[in-house]
């Protein structure tokens, strides 16, 4: 009986076909890899679930986390617990919209003031208040608010003054809260504060000179609204304002005394004076 | 004496020049994909043999780690030209980012973490305070976490996925209301989405709001029952989205047995009162 061999056709046909099944093999190795987060589920402490989205986009194709469209209120505010006896703390947590190419300037009224873009704050509201929280677009000048509701129930006050931020409030007896003054120069102790002393000065340099000369005149003064500067020679007309100045006297041929005079923040006025003196000539009878 | 004919007798079978045409029509077919990819990638690396170039292996790399693109996602190939990229150029832009979520996917969370902190350190691009963030939180350092995400935060806080992320961390940080603001602020541009419900869900339940816990808990019952595994692969950019299933399986498994947990809760108090 005669062996079959294998035609020429037939051994190409049969290398092709040992390469392919080789390359499906090679590229069979490439099976699915289980990724540590697939599976991951942490727990809470109470033992529930907490499945994280673990999405942090590749930096060379942003926007793989499903571009979210922007709510239309731009900010959420919470308080925790919404009802409390007077005299008990409550929670303020809060969280907004933000653009790190476009930022906003947010606040929470009353008493919170500027805060950033999410946080929390304890506060303890003596009377059902509702907490507002705005923000302002830096660029177009857009806005958003949002607001929540501490319901407060029971207790009574004693009347005092207060300060919150530059601001002084005033709580009576039925733990009712009113703005009282916002205080130019800050708040402290239930008080607005004094503004502080005005100080001024004023010098001739020299104060000694030969008649005809001039003289610098220097002044200097602080917590002050204006102040002038006004000679009484009687020869001369120099008047100056502002609350520092260096200027040069018009020739002086006899006593001249200078007078710095200021309006401090009160309206009230100070005085502070520099003379002038010129040199005796001496003549002989 | 007479030539025998060369001719051949037709014997009704193929012509045999067709059979190999056969076999590799046969197998094209049916596994083209992979002979493609297998051609591609020797493609890949006789061009840079060719023309060695830190950007074009960088291209090649990131095209390989996309799960958008799943018919080329290779992560250990992706792994290897990343490694290449970085012995030609350490301070390449993304490159420890791209390195990091690797070393993260493959659970080798000391390097992982080690290789965030150079990214963030470039600073190329905030995601990587977001990846650390991640990072730090499987490793349980929910505080450092927080404050990544937080950072993230600033630069894009609609992004869903970092504000799940982030409410993970404040939960695990014992911060729930934080927690929950972060959450409550994510549903509100996505009312639907799983992994948002089903934190708030887990975080009702911490504080003892047992009512809502549940109701956000059955939303995120019927919101995973929406999704597909194209949304699943896309919340998990890194991760092969030929296994998106097993992601799904997962969030859906949890979320039946955190209904199952607070309806076994809400029954233990009513009991307890009556």
């Amino acid at each position: 009986m005669k062996s079959k061999r294998l035609s020429r056709t037939e051994i190409i046909s049969f290398v092709v076909a040992v390469i392919a099944l080789a390359m499906l093999l090679g590229t069979s190795h490439h099976k699915p890899v289980a990724s540590s987060e697939v599976r991951f589920a942490d727990r809470s402490a109470t033992g529930l679930g907490l499945i994280p989205a673990s999405c942090p986009s590749s930096p060379s194709y942003s926007g793989q986390c499903t571009p979210p469209s922007q709510p239309s209120s731009g900010c959420v505010i919470q308080a925790n617990p919404s009802s409390i006896t007077a005299g008990s703390q409550v929670v303020i947590s809060w969280s907004s919209v933000s653009n790190y190419a476009d930022p906003y300037t947010r606040s929470i009224s009353p008493t919170i003031g500027a805060v950033s873009w999410s946080g929390s704050q304890s506060v303890a509201p003596n009377t059902t208040t509702t907490y507002t929280m705005t923000g302002t677009h830096a660029n177009s000048g857009s806005n958003f608010s949002c607001s929540t509701t501490v319901t407060v129930t029971g207790g009574t006050c004693t009347p005092q003054y207060y300060c919150t931020g530059n601001d002084l409030y005033y709580t009576n007896a039925s733990c009712s809260n009113s703005l009282v003054q916002a205080c130019a120069w800050g708040c402290s102790y239930g008080a607005c504060l004094i503004p502080p002393e005005p100080t001024g000065e004023i010098t001739a340099n020299p104060a000694l000179v030969r008649s005809g000369r001039t003289s610098q005149i220097t002044w200097e003064a602080e917590n002050v609204e204006s102040c002038t500067v006004t000679e009484d020679n009687p020869d001369i007309n120099d008047s100056w304002t502002g609350a520092t100045g260096t200027r040069t006297s018009s020739a002086i041929m006899q006593l001249t005394t200078y007078t710095l005079r200021c309006i401090d923040l009160t309206g009230e006025e100070f005085l502070d004076y520099a003379k002038v003196n010129v040199i005796p000539i001496w003549e002989e009878q | 004496m007479a030539r025998k004919s060369k001719k051949k007798v037709a014997t009704g079978k193929l012509p045999s020049a067709l059979a190999p045409i056969i076999v590799i029509c046969i197998l094209v077919l049916g596994f083209g994909r992979p002979i493609v990819s297998s051609a591609r990638v020797v493609y890949e690396d006789v061009n840079l043999m060719l023309t060695p170039s830190v950007e074009k292996t960088y291209e090649y790399a990131a095209k390989h780690f996309d799960a958008i693109h799943a018919s080329d996602y290779d992560r250990e190939r992706a792994e290897k030209l990343f490694d290449r990229v970085y012995a030609m150029d350490p301070e390449h832009p993304f490159i420890q980012h791209q390195r990091a979520r690797i070393a993260f996917l493959k659970g080798d969370l000391l390097v992982a973490r080690m290789r965030a902190d150079d990214a963030v350190a470039q600073g190329s691009t905030p995601s990587s305070l977001y990846l650390r963030g991640l990072i730090k939180g499987y490793l349980g350092d929910y505080a450092g976490a927080a404050t990544d995400y937080e950072m993230y935060l600033r630069t894009d806080s609609s992004n869903w996925a970092a504000l799940t992320d982030y409410a993970w961390v404040l939960i695990k940080d014992g911060r729930p209301y934080d927690a929950l603001v972060s959450v409550d602020w994510g549903l509100m541009s996505w009312p639907d989405n799983p992994w948002l419900l089903n934190m708030r869900a887990a975080i009702l339940f911490e504080i003892g709001r047992y009512d809502e816990a549940r109701s956000a808990a059955y939303a995120a019952q019927d919101a995973v029952a929406k999704i597909s595994e194209a949304d699943w692969s896309v919340a998990y950019p890194g991760n092969d989205p030929r296994i998106a299933s097993a992601g799904i399986d997962t969030l859906s498994t949890t979320i039946d047995t955190n209904i199952h947990r607070i309806e076994v809760a809400m029954e233990n108090v009513k009991n307890t009162m009556q």
